[in-house]
């Protein structure tokens, strides 16, 4: 049974409830306690946890990458989720090597290209991507234009593993700095000082960050992705909820659908979300 | 359809409103062909139907297949590796969707004879839906444990389409290769290389999943749009 415990005054921990245990990672991180049985944890603060467990919210996993134009458009098409379920979303980096890929390409600030790795068809590809995240984008009144390079976007990504690693608000307003700066080509994410800024500004404690982003923090972004790759996921946004993995926010409707509980014919593909302005 | 991309080639009409690009052997694009006809039917669209092969997913994935000593040729393999598992998965969801057994829901290697049908069909003025319908139905919706040849496909196609079949042979014979593969260079220039895709005044759409946008798009682009 998934159960959220409240623990403490002001803080909750979500996790599963198995034979009376808890079960979950989130308890140990966030308390700084071993996983523990449930009767132990009621020894340790009797008044402060519920014994009933309550239904909680179910998990979603959105995987993105601050340079990927799609993840950015996806970003408040899956912010609206959470206003219409109660659902619990677990920001994770998945950074992409894009030049694997789709090539590789240097443009100056005319637009013209002074390094060119492409065939005509991942070229094709590329502008047709920027055309259609522009246009959604527009539609939305934000700002989206071309990257001049391939970027490296690990160090940024490392800053949501920092931000998230602190308050669901601090990661919110990081990420919303990041992608409205960096897609209006305002924010250097390979530099650690503007990264370090930024968290600042998104609320982030930032003491220990340094340290972080280059020990404990780039080994986890490194081993993660690793892990998700051989997990099969290869893009972004990334969804994973139920088990089942969907890539691209097309999949929004079926992600819904898992939200709301199975119900209903199964859905197709669609950009069908509708954002109130 | 913008009279300027139209210009771009002879294959390619002034005179629909829309055009939709078709990859005979996906089935994904078979589960928006109910979409797209809705919409044709809900707006009176006049149509151009073309074949398309769908170049993205060959483009992406020619990865190498074995992991390699070379990181970046192991990370392509491995990358190119979860892609396949992905298309998998995928393939499973579109075939619940078009109700019909996975087995069945195989990507067809080869559909040129099929992609030239459809250009045959529009040159006769034929019943282009009817065709596409019919080629579909007989690639992912057959009662064999495999389809049967696509010679036997298209001619059934043809059929539907009310073109006749004789003068198809002598144009696949002779100019069909030809043509299909010039058209396919005019939409890559026009920057159209997946299915289904679609050009609606000038705008660019691949996927289905942009059915909402073009609905908005045609429904004269006001209130608050699906993003």
């Amino acid at each position: 049974m998934r159960c959220r415990l409240l623990v403490g005054r002001d803080w909750t921990v979500p996790g599963e409830v198995n034979q009376g245990c808890l079960i979950g990672a989130g308890f140990g991180i966030t308390a700084g306690l071993p996983i523990a049985c449930l009767c132990d944890l009621q020894a340790l603060f009797p008044p402060t946890i519920k014994r009933n467990c309550q239904p909680v919210s179910q998990h979603l996993e959105v995987y993105i990458d601050y340079k990927s134009p799609y993840a950015f458009i996806a970003k408040d098409p899956t912010y609206a989720l959470e206003q219409d379920f109660d659902v619990d979303i677990q920001w994770l980096p998945l950074t992409l090597n894009i030049g694997s890929y789709l090539g590789t390409a240097k443009v100056n600030n005319s637009g013209k290209v002074v390094d060119n790795q492409r065939s005509p068809r991942q070229w094709a590809a590329v502008k047709y991507a920027y055309m259609d995240a522009r246009r959604y984008a527009s539609l939305r009144g934000l700002t989206l234009r071309g990257t001049q390079k391939i970027w490296d976007s690990s160090l940024a990504a490392i800053g949501m593993l920092w931000a998230g690693k602190q308050h669901h608000d601090v990661l919110k307003s990081y990420t919303d700095i990041v992608y409205s700066r960096f897609w209006q080509r305002e924010l250097d994410i390979e530099d650690p000082e503007v990264v370090t800024a930024v968290l600042a500004e998104a609320g982030a404690d930032v003491l220990g960050f340094d340290a972080y982003r280059q020990g404990a923090g780039r080994e986890y972004h490194d081993q993660l992705q690793d892990t998700i790759l051989d997990r099969g996921y290869f893009g972004v946004p990334t969804y994973v909820i139920d088990g089942e993995v969907y890539f691209g926010r097309e999949h929004l409707p079926r992600v819904r659908w898992h939200l709301a509980g199975g119900k209903g014919p199964y859905p197709d593909i669609g950009n069908d979300t509708v954002l109130q302005p | 359809m913008s009279e300027s991309a139209a210009a771009s080639s002879p294959h390619l009409s002034t005179a629909a409103d829309l055009l939709v690009c078709l990859d005979f052997s996906d089935p994904e694009s078979y589960l928006a062909l109910a979409g797209t006809r809705q919409l044709v039917t809900d707006f009176d669209l006049q149509v151009q139907w073309l074949p398309i092969k769908a170049g993205l997913k060959r483009v992406s994935n020619q990865a190498p297949t074995e992991v390699a000593e070379d990181p970046l040729l192991a990370y392509k393999a491995r990358r190119a590796k979860a892609r396949q598992n992905y298309a998998a998965t995928e393939l499973q969801r579109t075939c619940r969707l078009l109700d019909i057994p996975v087995s069945q829901g195989q990507p067809q290697a080869d559909t040129s004879l099929a992609a030239m049908g459809l250009l045959y069909v529009n040159a006769q003025g034929g019943a282009a839906p009817a065709y596409i319908e019919s080629v579909y139905a007989g690639l992912f919706r057959h009662a064999q444990g495999a389809p049967a040849p696509i010679a036997t496909v298209v001619n059934a196609a043809l059929q539907a389409a009310a073109v006749a079949e004789a003068p198809f042979a002598a144009f696949v014979a002779a100019q069909g290769p030809q043509v299909l593969a010039e058209l396919e260079d005019s939409l890559l220039a026009l920057g159209l290389f997946a299915s289904p895709g679609y050009l609606y005044q000038g705008q660019r759409f691949q996927g289905r999943q942009h059915l909402p946008l073009l609905r908005w798009t045609m429904q004269g682009a006001t209130g608050t749009p699906p993003v």
